[in-house]
């Protein structure tokens, strides 16, 4: 039985490893919150270096309760957020999440984020594929402030 | 006979709310969306008398020149950050005697949620100028009617938030008698709230 689960998991690895490349992500941040927040949420951009395409299916965090995939669609100037099971990265395509569109949302906050702390963040792929990331939290105008 | 006047009051304020909605879309026609500093629609100041958890708001007053009222819920966890954190940004952009003449204000259209407290909190992180009011169901209905603010319920199955609150983004731009003088649409950049400020408070 352990050595069933040994060749399991080593082929697991394998696997996760091979798959490494299909998704780059960058730009990872967490948004800081105010104090007793019910919600942070965080964004980042996925680009897919595989040729098929390749969807973020569910992410975790210590930092977290839960962790949700949301949208942000605009029916005339009327904001809605809605829950979607996946986000679609195709082939040799870029998706960002940011403020007013996908974002992950973050339910039972184990404290308010404060800028400067940093947040374990586990992705998991429709391929099987696997990635750990450590964000970091800043505030939403951080990077507004470059442009003037 | 206090309800039947709280009755009269919403049904007065939903007319008019109705009304400023016809003009409001009769206005964005480009000619007319040129011409600032008029009065789109008049809030009667009652709906406004509301006071925040930390006693700093209390009704629309005559010490500040203009108000800037934008309506959201504290579990929104992307538009409303965003927009109070522009409109932070955009404080930090204005003189300091425009400052005191300048009161900002977050409006729960989520009481359910978000108790005076809560919302206090919420908005004080953004800026320390920033007041959070949660005001009660019927007033809310009132203010939102005379404004032309939308927002909905609408239920999130499967989802820890259970319900999610539609709403659209503006800032609504007041004077101390109630008078919206301005809107200005949801945004990402500060300068459209500071060129508002500068245009109804010259310094
Ligand atoms: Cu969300």
């Amino acid at each position: 039985m352990r050595s069933i689960l040994l060749a399991l998991s080593l082929l697991f690895s394998i696997h996760l490893a091979a798959n490494d490349a299909a998704i780059t992500v960058n730009e990872a941040y967490a948004r800081a919150t105010p104090p007793n927040a019910p919600t942070s949420a965080i964004f980042l951009t996925m680009t897919n270096t595989s040729e098929q395409t390749v969807s973020l299916v569910s992410a975790s965090t210590p930092a977290a309760g839960r962790v949700e995939l949301h949208t942000m669609l605009m029916d005339g100037d009327v904001m809605q957020m809605r829950q979607v099971e996946k986000i679609e990265v195709p082939a040799g395509k870029q998706v960002e999440l940011k403020p007013g569109g996908l974002h992950l949302m973050l339910f039972d906050l184990a404290s308010n984020f404060a800028e400067g702390e940093e947040v374990e963040l586990t992705l998991v792929f429709s391929d099987g594929g696997q990635q750990q990331l450590t964000v970091p939290v800043k505030k939403v105008m951080h990077k507004m402030k470059h442009h003037h | 006979m206090k309800y039947l006047a709280w009755i009269a009051l919403i049904i007065v304020s939903g007319l008019a709310g109705v009304m400023s909605f016809q003009w409001l879309s009769a206005e964005s026609s480009p000619k007319q969306a040129a011409v600032s500093n008029k009065v789109i629609a008049t809030v009667p100041v009652n709906l406004f008398k509301i006071t925040s958890s930390d006693g700093r708001f209390t009704e629309l007053n005559n010490d500040k020149q203009l108000y800037i009222a934008y309506f959201g819920f504290t579990h929104c966890p992307d538009v409303c950050p965003t927009s109070l954190a522009v409109l932070s940004a955009a404080l930090q952009g204005i003189s300091a005697p425009q400052r005191q003449q300048l009161q900002s204000l977050f409006v729960s259209v989520d009481p359910k949620r978000d108790d005076p407290e809560t919302v206090s909190t919420y908005a004080g992180y953004f800026h320390p100028d920033i007041v959070g009011l949660s005001p009660q169901e019927g007033q809310l209905l009132g203010l939102t009617q005379s404004l032309g603010v939308y927002y909905k319920y609408v239920d999130i199955p499967d989802s820890q938030l259970e319900y999610s609150v539609d709403h659209n983004s503006f800032f609504y731009f007041l004077n101390a008698q109630g008078e919206l003088l301005a809107k200005v649409p949801h945004t990402l950049d500060p300068e459209p709230l500071v060129t508002k400020i500068q245009q109804l408070l010259p310094q």
